[in-house]
């Protein structure tokens, strides 16, 4: 085995959205030499998938905002429209504009008028046939972006190079980066690293470590890339890296889409279903909980982790009849949910694998497709029908409005099961408000960063959909992370010239429960007002797991591009 | 050949899916690269000229459809466990392995 020596000021271990961001910053700002690293046949991570941070979450005060006069933000400290002017530049206007506008009144665009948006998919990819999948959105757009800036300015990016191993001199500074090629091994010493290797949603091991319930032994559809195994993770923790153990937040994603695969072209419109209006049984015939608030996580507790939920004819005609679908990955699937459902029960009557829609005329029929005891099915949904004439659900004190009875065939039963994506920072490296690696005394690992998927930042952040959506988070969620985002910007904003990562006596330091910024300022309440710049918590609130993020790909970015800065202005001043 | 390749099915590749994926750096263990040279493979694509590419996608398929949209040869569909390639009607021509995002594409030539 050969072993091939390279030299650089910075390696990045990753070249997907925090990746690429931070390596091309980080050249942008000082110039340096940049080496990024990625294991797969090319760069792309879980952001090429991801759809829109101008549309899940907004940027705020970037330059084409206030050129169309839209005033999105007023606080000065947000970064989001920095970082997005900068995207800008590092690519091209022109290109630019291709593919971003500002959303006028009347557009569909979720985070509403005067966000960035980017609806359309990219020429290249505008012929894919699902909606709900796939990339050609801003995330791919970004990474195929910068990809090319790499190429043109000399960043040298490195292709099915996996590293693995750090290598540090006496005092725990890392020196050189150790990775797998598929002829050999390549050595790379560097002055400062970014770890922006991702989570560890394709590592099973990991994940059965940290969600022993949820990944019990059952096959699950994992919606992440084969690629990311924690590599990243492992490394740092090998040397002392901090990885915080507690599983923050309260449920893992799952839904009914199916037990097995899930099978794409999928109607995003069977979400509806979920909403409540149908009966949610486990494998033992019962409902457990009022359908109306179920989360994936529910469906992981229940035996073997998997669930059915079963509606109507009524029901799946109703929904039908709404107007105005979720713009979802920004497109909307011609089929109706009754198209849907018929195709999937065809499919799993023509012996597909797994369970995914069984369709049957009677409720016995059903419980025998699903084999579920008949007996159990039938009491269930007499039960909930009768619930439903009173208007009172005294099981699970289910709201009248959602009660609605199971009576008019053909009845379906769609399954449910938990999938695994991208692990969105949950056990990831520990870092404070300058993206610096902790150890477990919580003191700053000198020259190494780390940003994306595979460290802290989205710290207990929980996504409700497989490309991105988020569940509502608590005020005091809220209020730490609008805490966090100043103590971040404020510690961003003399920079990016002034050496800001300068390790000032080590963040982690703090007073347990001192939290720098101010706690409850401005909350800015609900998923709409929150500020861009998520987590980059002070050590204290990662080690409690009050780290709070924020949705879409947006922290991805932001992390790599602040993680990119840091870096390189730590290199510049050594 | 023909009654070669029908028997050239994904879910037998599935047994040296390990060896078919795309980059061996995906693996982390050495053992199943083993698999990949193993009899049964060999026997199993017998009748394809030597030299010639062929293609499966591997275990991690999240069915995001590039690889289905850009085959010029309509050989790739959905299947029940991720798209699935139809040796039938692949041309070898390797748009799949270039395509895909994630690298679960395997690309292997016949020795």
């Amino acid at each position: 085995m050969t072993t091939k020596v390279m030299e650089c000021d910075l390696v990045v271990l990753g070249a997907g959205g925090s990746g690429l961001v931070a390596g091309t910053r980080a050249f942008d700002l000082t110039g340096m030499k940049v080496i990024i690293l990625e294991k797969s046949r090319k760069p792309a991570g879980c952001t090429y998938f991801a759809s829109g941070m101008g549309e899940s979450g907004p940027i705020r005060d970037s330059k084409w905002q206030k050129a169309a006069g839209v005033k999105v933000n007023a606080d000065p400290q947000d970064l989001s429209g920095q970082f997005f002017d900068w995207l800008v530049t590092a690519t091209t206007q022109a290109e630019a504009e291709k593919f971003f506008s500002v959303a006028k009144a009347g557009d569909n665009a979720r985070g509403g008028v005067g966000s960035i948006r980017n609806l359309e998919r990219t020429e290249k990819y505008k012929n894919l046939p699902d909606h709900s999948i796939g990339p050609g959105r801003m995330g791919s757009w970004v990474v195929d972006h910068l990809t090319d800036y790499c190429k043109k300015k000399g960043i040298t990016l490195l292709t099915e190079t996996r590293a693995r191993k750090f290598l540090t001199d006496d005092k725990g500074k890392v020196t050189a980066v150790l990775a797998d090629t598929s002829d050999g091994q390549l050595l790379v010493n560097c002055k400062a690293c970014v770890i922006a290797a991702g989570g560890y949603g394709a590592n099973m091991d990991l994940l059965k470590k940290y969600y022993p319930k949820h990944f019990n032994g059952k096959k699950i559809h994992s919606l992440c890339p084969p690629a990311m195994t924690g590599d990243g993770i492992l490394a740092a923790q090998e040397i002392g890296a901090y990885i915080d153990p507690t599983i923050r937040g309260l449920s893992f994603p799952g839904g009914f889409f199916g037990d097995g695969m899930m099978r794409h072209p999928w109607n995003t419109n069977l979400q509806k279903l979920q909403s409540g209006k149908c009966v949610i049984i486990n494998m033992n015939g019962k409902r457990w909980k009022n359908e109306a608030g179920m989360g994936g996580g529910d469906i992981a507790e229940q035996p073997d982790g998997v669930a059915c939920a079963i509606v109507d004819s009524d029901i799946v005609e109703a929904a039908d009849s709404q107007q105005g679908s979720t713009p979802m990955m920004g497109g909307s699937d011609p089929r109706t949910i009754k198209e849907d459902l018929e195709s999937e029960a065809a499919m799993d009557d023509a012996g597909a694998s797994g369970n995914h829609t069984k369709k049957a005329d009677s409720l016995i029929e059903l419980a025998l497709k699903m084999k579920v005891d008949p007996r159990a099915l039938v009491d269930t949904i007499e039960r909930y029908n009768k619930f439903c004439e009173t208007g009172k659900d005294p099981d699970f004190g289910k709201s009248a409005q959602m009660l609605q009875p199971i009576k008019k065939p053909p009845f379906y039963a769609i399954f449910g099961n938990r999938w695994s994506q991208s692990t969105k920072g949950r056990n990831g490296i520990a870092v404070n408000s300058r993206f610096q690696v902790l150890n477990a005394q919580g003191e700053v690992m000198p020259g190494l960063y780390a940003a994306g998927d595979g460290c802290t930042i989205f710290g207990g952040f929980v996504i409700g959909t497989p490309n991105g959506g988020s569940d509502p988070l608590t005020e005091e969620e809220t209020a730490a992370r609008s805490a966090l985002s100043r103590a971040l910007a404020q510690a961003f904003a003399p920079a990016p010239s002034a050496g800001a990562s300068a390790a000032p006596g080590g963040p982690g330091a703090g007073a347990p429960g001192g939290q720098g910024g101010a706690p409850g300022a401005a909350p800015s309440g609900g998923q709409g007002g929150m500020p861009m710049m998520g987590g980059g918590a002070q050590n204290t609130d990662i080690l409690k797991g009050k780290s709070s993020p924020c949705g879409g790909l947006g922290p991805a970015f932001l992390s790599g591009y602040c993680a990119g800065t840091f870096a390189a202005n730590y290199i510049k001043n050594l | 050949m023909d009654s070669q390749c029908q028997n050239l099915t994904r879910r037998k590749f599935m047994m040296v899916s390990s060896a078919a994926i795309a980059s061996p750096l995906l693996l982390d263990a050495a053992g199943s690269m083993a698999a990949a040279k193993s009899a049964e493979t060999r026997t199993t694509v017998t009748g394809i000229a030597k030299g010639t590419k062929i293609y499966f996608i591997a275990h991690g398929c999240v069915g995001c459809h590039v690889c289905l949209t850009f085959c010029p040869a309509k050989a790739i569909h959905f299947g029940d466990t991720g798209n699935e390639i139809d040796q039938k009607k692949c041309i070898h021509c390797g748009t799949c392995y270039r395509e895909c995002p994630i690298s679960v594409v395997s690309e292997t030539e016949i020795s």
